[in-house]
């Protein structure tokens, strides 16, 4: 079931969660909502399941108007972050809770119950109460107790957000090929980054209520859209200057951009990630003298720390090993950086009348 | 080794809850396997008892000197110089009964000879007066104010007989009266009070809207306001020349002096109790299991009926055994609605004996008239 959002805006006293957002989901698809607190994610997801109303705008599922639909008749599976499993109720109550509302035969609940143990691997801990679960299992439960009723789609607040790296990892690559079999459209949100682009095939990157920018993990890292986004995506080494007839001077970097060439000067500001920034020892015509500060190995990679003392700029370059050892730098060397691509953003400019 | 210095080994030994504590002299620190009274006492403590296991106090580390230092400091063992923790260590169940016992016969073991130095450490004691003064003022208090008056309830009750109590208990129609208005009233208002302050639970945690607080504080009034002011208001406002009056005459319903009104009065005052015990449980429970229950497809009842009931059933439990206690026990704001009954009698019947008193005078005044 594919989900269109059209101009949805949602305030809370003085803070404005969303405003106008419009969002297309896929049938079938595993869509990520990614950004930082606060940035309306989680009230978009609430806004899909009927856990909390838009002020204006509306909410298609496959083109049927939900908006004033109540939740209980969406049709949707929703986890919580923290699992909010019935504490008074054993897993297999929990699980079966959905289709004892809605008055299933008894034969069925058990068979079913059965079903979803097994797929979210619980078999014989049926019987246990949630407290004598760990985190990890009791999120499984929830999953298990939201697929139960075969909801047409999956909604999932930050579902790994209180769980431990490792049992994170884990359930990551859990769901995704849960996901592969089920096919049923899901939506998560989530605040890392790693996260999204490790699950989702498709990014949707928020920021005040806003999109910033929707497409595959590939498309939003590579081509971000704004300078939220590239910010947000990562290390990213910042330069703030500005551009005159097609050359950017931004500090330290000084180099040619086709994408303006007026000769009026504008502000701009340009990233460059730590992988785009190429070190050498001979120093070279227009490029960038830095010294190295600290040499971080990371697995296969080691970070760098570089200080261009002419601007009192610090730089992060990450390097992949082989290379660093072939150049065998070590701290307060002088060096000499060329950036290989940069990004540049040109805010709108600020018109006074 | 140790084996003539039986006497030089400072083993000190503490209780602390249910962790005992070994500290001993620096220069018993290389004593170990000996039979010393010491080493016995780690013996002792090893192999009969079997607990050695350290308690994990620090969460940093859980290294046994870690947990050992913590254990100083959260305990505040004031250690001299030349003395150091050794271990600490959890009791097993059968033991704390006992700890107490073994510690303070091990201490004293080797403090007899008065040249260990050897010193019993409690943390949680504190000095033998407060503790008297704290437990005595308690006990007066209880003893005075509510087991004495209670006693004195029931040997008043009985004191001419088991017979005769019940005699009175069952012949006097008041007494039959009362006990039959006592369990009518009392189940009325502990029902409305419970549905009420569920609603009012619910309303006032699950919903924001303008005059919250106001209800909130209000719900809180019948704990300040006299129950006999109460019963009076109820009188002003059903009574006979009461604002309802003519609505109630013209449904021929009487409130005041009647069950109703002993209800009414019986519910104001006992208001506040389920509620104001729901309040504080519901906000912290969350409204999420419920959220969780309505994405799930539960309907309104559904929802209450295995969601939210089962989770506040031991709260609303002990508001209702509060709001149950407190409605047996008014007698103010009732005795205003219910009492004023005999005072109303008493008028009438006056009425009625000047009326006929009056009506006499007339008959003999006509009666010496045509005499005369």
């Amino acid at each position: 079931m594919s989900i269109r959002i059209c101009g949805v805006s949602r305030r809370f006293g003085a803070f404005q969660a969303l405003s106008g957002v419009d969002l297309q989901v896929p049938s079938g698809s595993l869509t990520a909502l990614l950004g930082p607190s606060g940035s309306g994610k989680t009230t978009l997801l609430r806004i899909i399941a009927g856990l909390e109303s838009a002020d204006s705008g509306r909410v298609l599922f496959d083109d049927r108007d939900v908006t004033d639909l109540a939740a209980r008749e969406r049709g949707v599976g929703f986890v919580f972050q923290h699992y909010v499993l019935f504490r008074h109720m054993t897993v297999a109550e929990n699980i079966a809770f959905g289709l004892r509302v809605r008055k299933a035969p008894a034969f069925e609940v058990t068979s079913r119950v059965q079903e979803l143990l097994h797929l979210v691997r619980l078999e014989g801990l049926g019987q246990r109460l949630p407290a004598e679960l760990s985190g990890g299992q009791r999120q499984r439960v929830a999953l298990a107790r939201a697929l139960a009723v075969r909801p047409q789609m999956l909604l999932l607040d930050e579902p790994f957000g209180a769980l431990d790296a490792r049992v994170r990892q884990e359930l990551r690559g859990w769901l995704r090929r849960l996901h592969q079999e089920m096919h049923v459209t899901t939506v998560f949100v989530t605040h890392d980054q790693e996260e999204a682009f490790e699950m989702a095939d498709q990014v949707v990157v928020m920021n005040q209520g806003r999109i910033e920018q929707t497409g595959s993990p590939q498309e939003v890292f590579d081509h971000p859209a704004t300078s939220f986004v590239m910010d947000f995506l990562g290390n990213v080494n910042v330069f703030h200057g500005r551009v005159t007839a097609g050359r950017l001077e931004a500090g330290p970097l000084n180099m040619e951009y086709s994408g303006y060439t007026r000769d009026e000067p504008r502000n701009a500001t340009a990233y460059v990630r730590p992988h785009e920034l190429e070190l050498d020892r001979q120093p070279g015509q227009g490029l960038l003298q830095a010294t190295v500060l600290q040499l971080t190995p990371a697995g296969s990679l080691v970070r760098i720390r570089l200080l261009a003392e002419g601007y009192g700029v610090e730089l992060n370059v990450d390097m992949v090993r082989e290379r660093a050892e072939q150049l065998q730098l070590c701290c307060g060397e002088r060096v000499s950086v060329r950036p290989k691509t940069a990004r540049i953003f040109m805010p709108e400019p600020e018109y006074v009348i | 080794m140790c084996a003539d210095s039986e006497f030089e080994f400072g083993s000190l030994g503490g209780v602390f809850g249910e962790h005992g504590v070994e500290i001993a002299t620096r220069e018993s620190q290389e004593c170990a396997g000996c039979d010393c009274a010491y080493c016995d006492v780690r013996q002792f403590v090893g192999d009969e008892i079997g607990f050695t296991e350290e308690f994990p106090l620090s969460e940093e580390c859980e290294s046994e000197i870690c947990s050992v230092n913590a254990f100083a400091e959260d305990f505040d063992l004031s250690l001299s110089d030349d003395e150091e923790l050794v271990s600490v260590f959890t009791f097993a169940d059968e033991f704390v009964s006992e700890g107490d016992g073994f510690w303070s016969e091990s201490v004293c073991h080797s403090g007899d000879d008065g040249s260990g130095s050897v010193r019993s450490v409690r943390a949680t004691a504190d000095p033998l007066w407060v503790r008297v003064l704290l437990i005595g003022s308690a006990l007066t208090v209880t003893v005075v104010l509510i087991l004495v008056p209670l006693v004195y309830v029931f040997v008043q009750a009985f004191s001419a007989g088991v017979g005769e109590w019940w005699s009175q208990l069952t012949a006097d129609p008041d007494t039959r009266h009362s006990i039959f208005l006592t369990f009518s009233v009392v189940p009325a208002a502990v029902l409305a009070n419970t549905v009420f302050g569920i609603a009012a639970a619910w309303t006032l945690t699950r919903f924001q809207f303008r005059g919250r607080l106001l209800l909130l504080t209000l719900l809180d009034l019948p704990f300040a306001v006299s129950p006999v002011v109460a019963g009076l208001c109820i009188l002003l406002i059903y009574g006979a020349q009461g604002w309802l009056s003519p609505l109630l005459k013209s449904a021929g319903i009487q409130v005041v002096f009647a069950w109703p009104g002993l209800v009414l009065a019986t519910t104001f005052v006992t208001l506040p109790f389920v509620a104001r015990e729901l309040i504080p449980l519901m906000e912290s429970l969350g409204a999420d299991e419920e959220l969780a229950a309505v994405s799930l497809g539960a309907g309104p009842w559904q929802l209450f009926w295995r969601v939210t009931l089962p989770n506040i059933r031991w709260g609303l439990l002990f508001g209702v055994i509060q709001c149950h206690a407190r409605a047996i026990g008014e007698f103010g704001a009732v005795k205003v609605v219910s009492v004023l009954t005999l005072m109303a009698l008493a008028t009438l019947a006056a009425a009625w004996g000047l009326e006929h008193w009056a009506l006499r005078r007339v008959e003999q005044v006509d009666q010496v008239e045509q005499g005369g």
